[in-house]
């Protein structure tokens, strides 16, 4: 019992290893209560509506004037939204609507709302703006007084005079008769208001059109709410002087253009103050007339911010039911809509239960029908995902979405991806600052998932589990490489190697052998001696021995060894993908594929490259100095040409190699060519045997007695359509028969050996980016250590110390922490999505988006966003 | 010889995972969390297994800088 326990694995049936099974079902829903059930159904959130109107625009179909309304009602909201957000409430958040609203009465509501408020707008517009103006008056009277009286004492009238008549109109005009009086009251001024950045471009203008016959006098008020746009500017007081008409039309004229606010200014000290008195006296009325307003209108925006959501929801809601419900087709005389709609076949009996709730409580005498549908359309892809495998299914659907029922990468992704990114990125220390952080935010998930986090934060916050993977398998990687910000630890133990003598024998001392008891650095100085892993020894039991950090070979050794593991991986990786294709093949029943592709395959990859890990396994277990670039380049340059024993890593080498190479090529004719020639015979055969029900009996025949098949569009007779990507059997399996074109199928046939043949050597290459960024980290962090860190302490000064730790933390943080592990994981992206997945991934599905309520609202964010 | 002990470890960590996640674990589907342990152990597996056979023979041995 208790074996049969342990061995029940559980994979006949894995969770996300393909996505649900659909089905396809027809809703005869009665027209009176269609909105009723549409809105269960929003509840129930698990049918993705087909819609059955697209010959018809938007303007035709049957509730577009109600999407109309609710597009009129969400406006109006979103202009609530707009003044309430500006007025600096926060509309109340509430979890469920509270009470029922008739859609009805909630856009009555609405439109008087609106309409309040914007006449509210506008007077509080208008008197803001007559408040402003008086403000601005007051000022230009206080300032500009006090320097008239200046500049006006400053002004002689025969100093007037005679500039005057030198600009004269009319040159004739006897001088003598205009009055001194006259003259001088022809000496006009301006004064206002103008924004302080303005006033010297004012100033140069007004000088330059006036010749020089003008005098400004101006001087600064600080902030000022301008009346036209009710924003504070900082602004300037200017009165000008000038003398004659024309003069007087120019400075209007700039002062238009400048945007300088002009005021009535009386020439008299008297009028002067009369005139404050009173615009003190208009302000302190307007004042408590805005205050009034003001109070009003909060209220009244109150009022608004209280409901705010709970509208927007009902509205964003009936919206959605009404789109949904444009999806149906009308059935005139039966009263009755016909909606067609995919639901996971699980969760038929859910949908069922909400029809008939919402049945029972609209009380209808009509029910629901609701019918499977036979169809040949490819299904949506759906997996339901949880919080864990959210993010790794997130990078797969980045590439692309999956067919339905096609094997999921995401479920070895789920471990792969994470230990890829952790070659590269194997630190000890590093990984407890990425677990710290990971850990932090599952643990404070549930306040942090409540939170607007912004764009950054929320993408480190939703791979959560996926920076915890990685910073996971960093440790243990870290652990193997033995690296703890770059220093090595003794954990497993000290060196296994150990101080002997060139010749490798013990080193004596007093005629004991004390080989075993020198400190390593000691070890040639002190003896003369050499390190060496003694013959009997076993190597470091876990990770890199210690001994190679810092050494003079350290770079040799492990760059000979982690690239040798990046094959090792990358190999193995690749075996992954192309069994995968094995998986789809016999889920699909395409028997054709898997001797025509999944073998050639398997067996080009394994022969060339699964050889050469071979070789490289067989080389370190010898120990044999075997150059294995000379192997496997000599294995194509000559093959067949006796080696040297010395170097021959298994006995028959040569005559392995020429055997390998010779089925590895044979392999590439065989992807190629049979499978096309195969599917030209069964097309021909099948058209042949046209006009017969053989076709019927080719095409359904499978799908008619297979109950489970039915859900297998791409079964049995979609075998061409499974050979190449972009064939026109992707939308169902149906119909292909028809347009059998030989060119087409060769030609995809063709790009797909050849790609697999090009691909088999540029993918293997490729992951060697493990090595490479492997040892850049490694490198880096001990360039961080040993020069930044390490040196300030052996300057022996608190103070450089200090800056060296922060200069160490820094770089630590910003290049190894943030860039490294960016770059790092681009590349886990990279080998995942080309290398792996490119070699079974189809990715031509479309995601499954059921009419839900529960996310309308992260929908329309998106949207408009 | 080490290579042998350190794999049966790994294989009895393997045994150890599985029996934990049929015993102790949740009831319901198991498919996913087995793959998942796996995956796991056959990494951890295979980068040690690597890393340990890199060392068996070293054929450069380390040097100390003049």
């Amino acid at each position: 019992m208790a074996l049969n326990k342990l061995l029940d694995f559980g994979f006949d049936e894995i969770e996300l290893w393909r996505s649900e099974e659909m089905e396809l079902v027809r809703l005869l829903i009665p027209s009176e209560s269609a909105h009723d059930t549409v809105v269960a159904l929003g509840e129930v959130g698990l049918l993705q509506f087909k819609d059955l109107n697209t010959e018809k625009s938007a303007f035709q179909r049957t509730y577009a004037n109600q999407v109309k309304r609710c597009d009129e009602m969400a406006r109006r909201l979103r202009f609530f939204q707009e003044q309430v957000e500006k007025a600096g409430l926060t509309p109340t958040v509430r979890t469920s609507p509270s009470g029922k609203h008739e859609l009805d009465d909630l856009e009555n509501r609405l439109e008087e709302l609106e309409k309040e408020l914007i006449s509210m707008n506008e007077n509080t517009e208008r008197l803001d703006r007559t408040y402003n103006e008086l403000v601005e008056l007051q000022v230009v009277l206080e300032h500009a007084g006090k320097f008239f009286d200046k500049a006006k004492a400053g002004v002689r009238p025969d100093a007037f005079e005679r500039e005057f008549s030198g600009a004269q109109e009319n040159p004739d005009a006897p001088l003598l008769e205009l009055g001194v009086q006259e003259k001088v009251a022809r000496v006009g001024f301006v004064a206002g208001t103008i924004p302080q950045e303005k006033v010297n471009a004012f100033e140069r203008l007004l000088f330059r059109a006036t010749r020089g016959n003008m005098y400004l006098r101006q001087g600064s008020v600080g902030e000022v709410k301008d009346p036209i746009t009710n924003e504070s500017v900082s602004k300037h007081v200017f009165v000008i002087f000038f003398a004659g008409d024309r003069s007087r039309i120019k400075i209007m004229k700039i002062c238009e253009a400048f945007g300088a606010n002009r005021y009535p200014f009386p020439d008299d000290p008297a009028r002067q103050r009369q005139m404050d008195s009173e615009v003190t006296a208009r302000i302190r009325e307007l004042q408590t007339t805005i205050d009034a307003g003001e109070r009003h209108r909060k209220a009244l925006l109150q009022t608004i911010a209280a409901n705010l959501d709970e509208w927007a929801t009902l509205v964003r809601r009936e919206k959605a039911v009404y789109h949904t419900l444009n999806k149906m087709n009308v059935d005139v005389t039966s009263k009755v809509l016909v909606a067609e709609a995919w639901v996971p076949s699980v969760s038929k009996a859910d949908v069922q239960k909400a029809l008939r709730d919402s049945a029972e409580t609209s009380s209808t005498q009509l029910h629901v029908i609701m019918q499977p549908v036979v169809t040949h359309d490819s299904p949506p892809t759906y997996y339901r995902t949880n919080k864990f495998t959210q993010a790794f299914q997130n990078i797969v659907d980045s590439y692309g979405i999956a067919r339905y029922r096609e094997v999921n990468p995401a479920v070895l992704t789920l471990m792969t991806f994470p230990f890829l990114f952790a070659i590269m990125f194997g630190d000890f220390g590093h990984a407890i600052i990425m677990l710290a952080v990971a850990v932090a935010m599952v643990a404070k998930e549930k306040t942090l998932s409540k939170m607007d986090l912004g764009d950054m934060f929320g993408m480190l916050f939703g791979g959560r589990y996926l920076i915890l993977m990685m910073g996971l398998y960093s440790l243990y990687t870290g652990l193997i490489y033995n690296e703890f910000f770059s220093m090595p630890t003794y954990i497993f133990g000290r060196s296994r190697f150990v101080c002997m003598n060139p010749d490798g024998s013990d080193i004596m001392e007093n005629g004991v052998s004390i080989t075993n008891s020198i400190d390593p650095r000691d070890c040639k100085h002190l003896y003369e001696g050499v390190l060496k892993m003694p013959e009997d020894s076993a190597p470091y039991v876990f990770g890199v021995d210690p001994i190679w950090h810092g050494r003079k070979t350290e770079l040799p050794f492990l760059n000979s060894m982690k690239m040798k593991m990046s094959i090792l991986i990358g190999v193995t990786h690749m075996d992954f993908g192309i069994l995968n294709t094995l998986f789809n093949n016999l889920y699909f029943r395409d028997r054709l594929s898997i001797i025509c592709e999944f073998i050639p395959q398997m067996i080009f990859l394994n022969f060339l490259f699964g050889y050469l890990s071979i070789l490289i396994v067989i080389k370190w277990c010898s120990g044999k100095m075997t150059d294995l670039y000379h192997v496997m380049i000599y294995m194509f340059l000559s093959p067949g040409a006796p080696m040297d024993p010395k170097e021959e890593l298994i006995s028959g080498q040569s005559g392995l190699q020429v055997f390998l190479v010779l089925v590895a090529f044979i392999a590439i004719p065989w992807m190629l060519l049979p499978k096309p020639l195969i599917l030209k015979k069964r097309h021909e055969a099948m058209q042949a045997a046209k006009g017969h029900s053989v076709e019927l009996t080719q095409n359904y025949g499978a799908l008619a007695d297979d109950e489970e098949s039915r859900h297998r569009p791409h079964g049995g007779a979609a075998q061409p359509s499974a050979g190449g990507h972009g064939e026109g059997g992707g939308h169902g399996g149906h119909g292909h028969g028809d347009h059998f074109e030989f060119g087409e199928v060769m030609v995809h046939q063709m790009i797909h050996t050849i790609e697999f043949v090009l691909g088999a050597v540029s993918n293997t290459a490729s992951y060697l980016r493990l090595w490479a960024l492997s040892l850049a980290h490694s490198q880096l962090s001990s360039v961080f250590f040993d020069r930044v860190l390490m040196l300030t302490i052996s300057l022996n000064s608190p103070f450089f110390m200090i800056i060296g730790f922060f200069v160490f933390a820094c770089a630590t943080l910003g290049v190894l922490m943030i860039m490294e592990s960016l770059s790092a994981f681009l590349h886990a992206l990279r080998l995942h999505w080309v290398e792996y997945m490119g070699k079974f991934y189809k990715g031509d599905g479309y995601r499954f988006a059921p009419f839900c309520f529960k996310d309308l609202k992260d929908k329309e964010e998106a949207a408009s966003s | 010889m080490g290579f042998w002990l350190g794999t049966l470890v790994f294989f009895l960590i393997q045994i150890v995972t599985t029996a934990c996640i049929n015993f102790f674990g949740k009831p319901g589907k198991k498919g996913l969390t087995h793959i998942m342990a796996f995956t796991t152990v056959f990494q951890c597996w295979f980068i040690w297994a690597i890393i340990y056979m890199a060392q068996m023979n070293p054929l450069i041995n380390p040097e100390y800088k003049e």
